[in-house]
């Protein structure tokens, strides 16, 4: 299942390999930045990519499909300053965050459900695969039926495509608790409430973790797609208006918006999860 | 440092008639629709008695801990626990496998705190605890580390102490220390040897290492002679509640009852012929 590729075992973080430890170890502090090699590599490859495009654009390609840094950035600028970046990017960054809050919630709460009953997760698997592999953006134009192109069409884009990441995640999340673990807490005197919170929950948070790395940029992606078809506000808009009308300058700075923002936000991705699985990733100091 | 949550009393008496903590009566389990693994087991384990269940690997030496724990039905007979049939999950039990069961995501103090949280033990009550159950085995140093960071003798005083915590009335042990060296495991014996002996705990104790049950138990059970196996050998080992472990494989008459234990095993592979009682 194509899911499950990104998850490492949970089993597999307690094999020995850590040191014995005489003395609490502090914790990892954040070593403090210094550029390094690949940083340099890193900035020259930027900088010859900008300069080759510089340079072929009105030479070699024609500026008209191409556009030039020299006129992107200046584009992209004047969008900042004007606050029309922040309008666009901060109604694509809601909706991707209330549907991701509603896909993600109801995913959570379904998974956990299917995964506790062997009988109801059998009955329904072919159903959730059906749906897992089908593209979910195929849905737009029955949602632009449903509710309009407004808003709510995006946020329930983004929400489709994220229910069925974190659902399945964690459903097999939820499978994969090893019984040993539920027995002995239940032997222990743990309740059923016990046994969820304490060691399902927990337990599965890796591999929601892992499924929010991915659900995350997609629910970017499906509300991108969304604002593309139908709406009047977003980055995705920003991007098929501008192409629209053949503003190559301001669909490549709409472009070079959705980069930057897809960038941040994994990266904001691994801090959290870094954080919330912090004791995991303590025996592999790397 | 003495752990005391139950009365210390000098040194039981074989022959004081003391309550029946765990006791089985003309007990067959299986699994599936397979023939029995064990049938007409009839064994008992006394209030304050350290008792080994030895046999070869797959006798169902284990099948009787997880009918303590209530994991498990027998198919016949009856198992009762303080005299009364199990019938649930059996919480008055501690259970120690093989497998590390401590939660990875919470501190060894975390993890030791468990069990008293879950039973709504006051705050400070388990702040008390946990820390004396640290100090005891050495582990106070350990309490803010997770057990990934922990070795492998560390992990598995840890989980002694999150099973001992609750002073459970029966220690279910399912050779919780085959993973470890040598070394380690005779540390651990010791370290087992001195809780159980100051909390005057009940353990029934399963392994296949004949040593290992001599060396711990007051009264080893053979366990074997199947399918399906049953008890084919019963042993009271002499030497006493205040027994070092590392030293006793020197004392005089261990070295018999080594081979005693021994002969018994041998005989308990070979499918029971009702050859003696």
């Amino acid at each position: 299942m194509s899911v499950s590729t990104t998850v490492t075992e949970p089993d597999k973080t307690t094999t020995d390999s850590a040191a014995p430890a005489t003395a609490p170890q502090p914790r990892r502090s954040r070593a403090r930045w210094r550029p390094r090699l690949h940083h340099f590599v890193q900035l020259c490859v930027i900088v010859v990519l900008l300069a080759s495009w510089e340079l072929s654009a009105g030479r070699l390609i024609d500026d008209l499909l191409t556009s030039r840094p020299s006129e992107v950035f200046p584009t992209f600028w004047s969008w900042v300053v004007s606050g029309e970046l922040l309008y666009h990017a901060s109604s694509t960054f809601k909706d991707a965050f209330l549907g991701l809050l509603a896909g993600g919630g109801l995913g959570l709460v379904v998974g956990c459900v299917l995964g506790q009953s062997q009988w109801l997760a059998r009955v329904c698997e072919p159903f959730i695969t059906a749906f897992y592999t089908m593209p979910k953006h195929a849905l737009i134009p029955l949602f632009i039926m449903w509710v309009g192109i407004g808003s709510e069409l995006r946020v329930l884009t983004a929400a489709a495509i994220v229910f069925f990441l974190v659902f399945y995640n964690t459903f097999f999340g939820i499978r994969d608790v090893s019984k040993n673990l539920v027995d002995s807490v239940r032997v222990m005197g743990g309740t059923a409430f016990d046994v969820l919170f304490r060691v399902m929950l927990p337990s599965a948070l890796i591999w929601v973790f892992a499924a929010l790395k991915l659900a995350v940029p997609q629910a970017i992606v499906g509300v991108v797609v969304a604002e593309m078809l139908a709406g009047d506000r977003g980055l995705g808009f920003l991007v098929a208006m501008h192409a629209g009308t053949f503003n190559s300058d301001g669909t490549f700075a709409a472009i070079f918006a959705l980069l930057i923002v897809g960038f941040l936000v994994d990266r904001l991705m691994n801090l959290v999860t870094r954080r919330a699985l912090l004791w995991k990733n303590n025996d592999t100091t790397a | 440092m003495t752990i005391s949550t139950k009365e210390t009393a000098t040194s039981p008496q074989a022959t004081e008639p003391r309550r029946v903590v765990f006791e089985t009566r003309g007990m067959a389990v299986g699994f599936g629709d397979r023939p029995d693994v064990l049938a007409d087991v009839d064994l008992k384990v006394h209030a304050g008695e350290f008792v080994a269940l030895l046999g070869p690997s797959g006798c169902g030496k284990s099948t009787i801990l997880n009918l303590a724990a209530g994991l498990l039905r027998p198919r016949r007979g009856e198992v009762l626990f303080d005299g009364r049939p199990i019938t649930g999950v059996n919480t008055s039990v501690g259970y120690m496998t093989q497998d590390d069961t401590l939660l990875p995501w919470r501190t060894v103090a975390a993890n030791v705190a468990l069990p008293l949280r879950m039973r709504k033990v006051p705050k400070q009550r388990i702040q008390q605890e946990v820390s004396r159950y640290l100090a005891f085995l050495d582990l106070q140093h350990a309490a803010g580390l997770y057990p990934a960071q922990l070795s492998g003798g560390m992990r598995r005083r840890a989980l002694l102490a999150r099973s001992m915590i609750y002073a459970p009335e029966l220690l279910l042990m399912d050779e919780p220390f085959a993973a470890l060296d040598a070394q380690m495991r005779q540390q651990l014996h010791a370290d087992l040897r001195r809780a159980v002996h100051s909390t005057q705990q009940t353990v029934l104790f399963v392994t296949h290492d004949l040593t290992e049950a001599a060396v711990l138990a007051d009264r080893v059970l053979v366990i074997g002679g199947g399918p399906p196996g049953g008890v084919v050998a019963e042993f009271t080992i002499p030497f006493g509640a205040e027994r070092d472990p590392a030293t006793l494989p020197y004392e005089d008459g261990f070295a018999r009852i080594q081979q005693e234990l021994q002969e018994a095993l041998t005989r308990a592979r070979v499918p029971k012929q009702k050859e003696e009682e």
